[in-house]
């Protein structure tokens, strides 16, 4: 009766309170980290929103347009505050990852060698995302004005689909360094991009032969067509 | 001297300085493909020159953009035929000419640069530089251009011409009443094309540092002429009588000219933020010349173009306006998007308003400043074509009596400009 009393419960109660004795110390350590996680975060995001603050990041990203991703996304946080809370969370989510690992636990152990090899990919991936973004912002207002001021009444539209082809391009650029569905991507932005430059020369060569005559005739100096608009002779200086 | 001065001129031509010295004065003529106009100025700067200044040791100085159709060698080869039958008394010296590329930006001011450079290093005493352009250009305007100088003390003197009512529209809606208000002085033409100077304000300009700037471009205008009232030289206007040009397509580049030169003018406001504040009102300054009526030759205005481009722009760049202009003045300008040409009406003080608004945007920096620049030309052309239908039975005086009114109108909402100068929030 002492024997079954010792092997079925005394003994798997004595492996089980080693086994918390061996795992405490990795779980304090854990949560040491996790705290250290933390701090480093909320520091980090403290002097971040320092410096964004003294560079004037949010004067800047009203003037690229970061703001109105932000609103669109119904954020209402000012651009340096969502960028102190990205990198708090980025920091925090490292820490965990790392506070994971010194559970020593072999299933978590390969999680969290996967995870940091994505770190990487995943950074650069975001950063490629938020530099087209803020590209295809000023592409759309560059296009929009000089549409506007060259007298194309589909000024707008033509912004807007200058700003998706690079958004587009920038995703693909993202995705592509995420590895995610490499090959899907490539030939989806091969086929709108072809797709597009197909449809704008059928269209100027079937639809808009005339209009094209006639733009390359402005272009070039023919002038006797009977069509042409008189010029305002005066002078603005 | 600013970085880049030592390579603005090839050895030949400091070996020309060199020999020539000093002179009294120089007469700059900047060039590009001007060869059907250019021997007319020559002509009436070597005339100019003889009849009224003969005793002066003289240097006309082309500062040429890389002309292809032989520009600067008919400066070189034209001279002045049956001279004796303008002059009482032989001139001493004969004029002495520098031909020579610029360097730089292309444009006008890089011209200009090295027009200035030569002139200081040739010691210069007064100095005039004519477009090369002109086609009513007279001996008589180089004395115009020099004499206050020469005989006056001036330091700088800016033309006044007879102009067609509806020509110079960025000149009579922008630069004229703004400069006048922000300087206190009413220079008619601040951005005239043709400026007589001092050598010690020519030597002034190269010590700033502004030749990779829009300055370099159409911008060189008003930079002279606010540089001489913002540093406190002596400035008066001559009056020329009738500017004439060579015929070219004068609204080809206006996105190009608007922007050059309203930023130029803004940029201004930031270098003399603690000039300009301080001046309440506005003088008259000393007027040279004799005022005679000019037939002008009558221009074309297309107003329903323009009126199609203000409300495409209204309509399209909204988001833009949004953020420079006052709310209820953006509801008064998109309402004229619904008026007919009969009733179309863009009122003097809402004019005012959206250019101290953009002022006041452009020194916040709250978009990139071309951007900004040109998301203003839609509503210059609203109000351009509004001046136009306004006037169009309008005689010239009764034109120039509305521009007056314009620059009061400039001068009373000052204190608003002051205001949102130091804290744009719309």
């Amino acid at each position: 009766m002492q024997d079954f009393i010792n092997n079925a419960i005394l003994t798997p109660l004595q492996n089980l309170v080693t086994q918390i004795y061996a795992f405490l110390p990795n779980f304090f350590a854990m949560l040491l980290i996790l705290i250290i996680g933390f701090v480093v975060g909320f520091l980090v995001k403290r002097i971040l929103l320092l410096f964004l603050k003294l560079v004037k990041f949010d004067r800047l990203s009203f003037r690229m347009g970061f703001n109105n991703l932000l609103s669109k996304a119904s954020i209402r946080r000012r651009p340096s505050e969502v960028i102190g809370l990205f990198v708090y969370w980025v920091l925090f989510f490292i820490f965990i990852m790392l506070a994971l690992n010194a559970l020593r636990l072999q299933a978590l152990d390969i999680l969290v060698a996967q995870f940091f090899l994505f770190v990487p990919k995943l950074f650069t991936g975001v950063i490629i995302f938020f530099v087209g973004y803020l590209i295809s912002v000023f592409i759309e207002r560059a296009v929009l004005i000089a549409a506007v001021n060259a007298e194309i009444y589909f000024a707008r539209a033509l912004a807007r689909g200058a700003q998706l082809l690079t958004l587009v391009f920038f995703l693909a650029v993202a995705l592509e360094q995420l590895g995610i569905g490499r090959n899907i991507v490539i030939a989806a932005f091969s086929l709108i991009f072809g797709g597009i430059v197909l449809a704008i020369a059928l269209a100027l060569g079937l639809g808009g032969r005339e209009l094209g005559r006639e733009w390359l005739e402005k272009q070039f100096g023919k002038k006797d067509r009977g069509t042409e608009e008189k010029k305002d002779m005066w002078k603005h200086l | 001297m600013t970085p880049g001065d030592s390579t603005l001129l090839s050895a030949p031509i400091h070996e020309k300085i060199k020999n020539l010295d000093k002179v009294d004065i120089l007469v700059g003529i900047p060039s590009f493909n001007n060869s059907r106009t250019i021997a007319h100025v020559v002509r009436a700067v070597n005339a100019g020159l003889a009849k009224y200044f003969p005793n002066a040791k003289s240097v006309l100085v082309n500062s040429d953009g890389g002309s292809k159709d032989g520009t600067p060698d008919l400066v070189g080869q034209t001279s002045v035929d049956n001279l004796e039958m303008i002059l009482v008394d032989h001139p001493v010296h004969f004029v002495n000419k520098i031909i020579t590329p610029y360097h730089g930006i292309p444009g006008k001011g890089s011209a200009f640069r090295t027009i200035f450079k030569i002139a200081e290093m040739l010691n210069a005493k007064a100095c005039c530089v004519v477009d090369s352009d002109l086609r009513s250009i007279t001996p008589e305007w180089i004395e115009l251009l020099l004499d206050p100088i020469i005989d006056k003390g001036f330091d700088y003197v800016a033309p006044l011409y007879s102009r067609h009512k509806f020509d110079g529209t960025i000149t009579n809606s922008i630069v004229f009443p703004m400069t006048r208000a922000l300087y206190g002085k009413r220079i008619r033409q601040p951005i005239g094309g043709e400026f007589g100077f001092s050598g010690n304000l020519a030597a002034h300009y190269l010590t700033k540092d502004v030749w990779e700037t829009d300055v370099a471009r159409y911008g060189i205008d008003i930079w002279m002429t606010t540089t001489a009232l913002g540093d406190g030289f002596k400035v008066c206007q001559s009056y020329l009588g009738a500017k004439i040009h060579d015929a070219k397509d004068p609204g080809a580049d206006l996105t190009t000219m608007y922007t050059q030169v309203v930023s130029s003018l803004f940029n201004l406001m930031e270098t003399y933020s603690k000039v300009w504040p301080q001046i309440l009102n506005s003088e008259k300054i000393p007027t040279f010349g004799f005022t005679f009526e000019v037939g002008l030759e009558p221009v074309n205005v297309n107003i329903q173009r323009m009126i199609d481009s203000f409300n495409l722009g209204i309509e399209a760049l909204a988001p833009f306006h949004e953020k420079v202009i006052a709310h209820d003045d953006l509801k008064k300008i998109q309402d004229l998007t619904k008026k007919n040409v009969q009733q179309f009406n863009f009122p003097d003080e809402l004019w005012v308003k959206v250019v101290y608004g953009y002022a006041a945007a452009y020194h916040h920096n709250i978009w990139p400043r071309e951007q900004l620049m040109k998301s203003m030309i839609p509503i210059y052309l609203g109000r351009t074509a509004s001046f136009v239908l306004e006037n169009m039975d309008s005689s010239a005086q009764q034109v120039e009596d509305k521009i007056e009114n314009l620059c009061q109108e400039y001068e009373c909402h000052k204190p608003l400009l002051l205001q949102i100068w130091d804290n744009h929030k719309l």
